[in-house]
């Protein structure tokens, strides 16, 4: 499969469980090893071997599991947010140590522009509800410079009002001129969310949809279309 | 999608949210025990040792014999915190520092070094022994414990190749015992460089990019590697540090023995996993740090040092030993068990 993202889209990949969607995104993330295969970021070929080197091009991954793959539940959001950019906390560059004050401010800014509900930035994230975990996730990645983000089932495990506010925070993150692609399960989520939805069925693309085409029947019609033709 | 309809879905309570009750009374107890289990233990031996035998155990002498004694545990336990932040183990660190007394004697009596090249060669080899014992560990995925194991005795293996298992006496008027008799005033050199090297570890852990993710890799390994953090190279870091610090404790051990002797840290590694454990249900919920460390090398100390003043057989001594390793890893489990 081939497939293009533009800045301030919001890509939907849909299709059956197994249809091959999460792999596609850990490739692009360097979280497995590709076969083949290509990724150009603004004109430049890629090779985000590791997700350190797909980080550092500002590419970010919101796994499947916020739980196992996520997070770190024992330790605080503020841990957790400034993960992926621990460097940035550097009290001098290229120093080892680091600045807490700098830490605290970074996690209280996304704890107040996500959001989220949490009695301090020292609290343990295994204290959070499901949508506020998902949040601390996202967080992470906007203390980051990330200009591309692969989103797994970014709503799985989170109740009906943070998931109202997760599609917000996406077409927030689209509209500040990134790309994001987001895996859904949940068929109603990418009309209210995506600009452009790609359909895949074991490990192919069968599907583009765009704008109001974009419909629970057409995008069961593509998952199942393929199945039947075999 | 409507603007409105997201404001009235974001007011409606979050379920989970809510604090719950502890599930019944018995577990909150067992978490408060958890977590201040360590402490109670420490100031129950305190003053019931200074009940019992006040002018000998409360005495100026006394406390600070047991912290110049604590102080090369504390600082072999200070590194294991290391391997155990990054959810590893390191099994091999009391031949380490056996190795490490007799081969910071023989650079001095055999190669005739000066005291500080002998010094540095042997905290390098530390660092070294360290490096190769992450290697193994993260490059050929052996187990930790099967892996540290396997390396300690190989450890014992170049003990007896370099000393033929004789032990070795410093040179006549070497300047290397007053590392470990010395003092700055009243204070034995030993807890001096107890305090500067325990400082130095707890900065690594708590104000470093490497601690962070240390603490992140023990954690959660996978969440750890899926924000970038190259896993590999912090554990091998975390082995090493480990390392440097078995050695040190050889040296020091070496200074206050005035020789090398094969054999002569084994029994720190015992030691040192009760403290961390103890350390690390101390104040936390079962995570490891360098501050409970100190606290569960005290601890054992204390009880050590009362078992001696009292006059217990060697038998208790290795009795209370044992039942302290079992005791301390249980209340770290249960911390860890029992931290929601």
């Amino acid at each position: 499969m081939s497939f293009s993202l533009h800045a301030g889209e919001v890509l939907g990949l849909a299709g059956l469980v197994g249809a091959g969607r999460t792999e596609v995104v850990r490739l692009i993330f360097g979280a497995d090893r590709p076969d083949s295969g290509e990724i150009i970021l603004n004109g430049e070929r890629l090779r985000p071997l590791t997700p350190r080197r797909a980080i550092n091009r500002g590419i970010a991954l919101v796994p499947e599991e916020r739980r196992s793959q996520g997070l770190v539940l024992a330790e605080s959001l503020m841990l957790n947010i400034n993960l992926a950019s621990l460097g940035k906390l550097r009290l001098v560059p290229g120093a080892p140590l680091i600045s807490k004050d700098r830490g605290r401010q970074r996690a209280e800014k996304q704890m107040h522009s996500l959001n989220i509900k949490s009695p301090s930035v020292n609290t343990p994230v295994k204290q959070l509800s499901g949508g506020n975990q998902q949040k601390v996730v996202f967080g992470k990645w906007l203390v980051c410079n990330t200009r591309v983000l692969l989103l797994d089932e970014p709503t799985r495990g989170v109740d009906v009002g943070a998931r109202a506010e997760m599609y917000l925070i996406i077409r927030r993150l689209a509209a500040e001129g990134r790309g994001v692609v987001m895996i859904s399960s949940e068929l109603d989520e990418f009309a209210h969310c995506c600009d452009r939805v790609l359909v895949m069925a074991e490990g192919r693309l069968v599907g583009s949809l765009m704008g109001s085409e974009i419909t629970e029947d057409r995008i069961l019609e593509l998952c199942y279309g393929s199945v039947n033709s075999e | 999608m409507s603007t409105n309809e997201v404001i009235v879905e974001s007011v409606t309570p979050h379920p989970e949210l809510e604090v719950r009750p502890p599930r019944n009374r018995g577990n909150a107890v067992l978490g408060f025990v958890g977590k201040f289990g360590t402490i109670m233990v420490l100031l129950g031996m305190f003053i019931g040792f200074s009940a019992a035998m006040p002018d000998v155990f409360l005495t100026w002498r006394n406390i600070s014999n047991i912290f110049s004694e604590a102080s090369l545990t504390a600082i072999v336990a200070g590194g294991l915190t290391f391997p155990l932040i990054v959810g590893e183990f390191d099994l091999s660190i009391g031949y380490h520092a056996s190795l490490a007394s007799v081969l910071v004697v023989g650079l001095m009596s055999n190669q005739h070094l000066t005291v500080a090249t002998a010094i540095v060669l042997v905290l390098l080899s530390g660092a070294v022994i360290g490096l190769v014992n992450g290697l193994i560990v993260t490059k050929l995925g052996v187990n930790a414990l099967v892996g540290t194991l396997g390396t300690g005795t190989i450890l014992v293996g170049i003990d007896y190749a370099y000393s033929s298992g004789i032990p070795l006496s410093i040179p006549i008027g070497s300047s290397f015992p007053s590392i470990f008799d010395g003092k700055l005033g009243p204070i034995p050199n030993p807890i001096i460089i107890m305090f500067v090297i325990l400082a130095i570890l707890w900065l690594i852990v708590n104000r470093t990019a490497l601690g962070q993710a240390m603490q992140a890799v023990g954690g959660n390994v996978e969440a750890a590697r899926l924000s970038g953090i190259r896993v590999d190279r912090i554990k091998i870091l975390a082995f090493t540090i480990g390392g440097i610090c078995a050695a040190m404790t050889g040296i020091l051990l070496a200074s206050q023995l005035q020789g090398g002797e094969l054999g002569s840290g084994d029994g720190y590694l015992l030691e040192a996993m009760a403290a961390c454990f103890l350390g690390s249900a101390a104040l936390r919920d079962g995570q490891f740090h360098i501050v409970g460390t100190f606290l569960g090398v005290v601890t054992v100390g204390v009880g050590f040092t009362g078992l001696v003043i009292f006059g217990a057989p060697t038998f208790y001594q290795y009795l209370f030993e044992g039942i302290l390793l079992v005791f301390a890893v249980g209340l770290s489990t249960t911390a860890r068990r029992f931290a929601r």
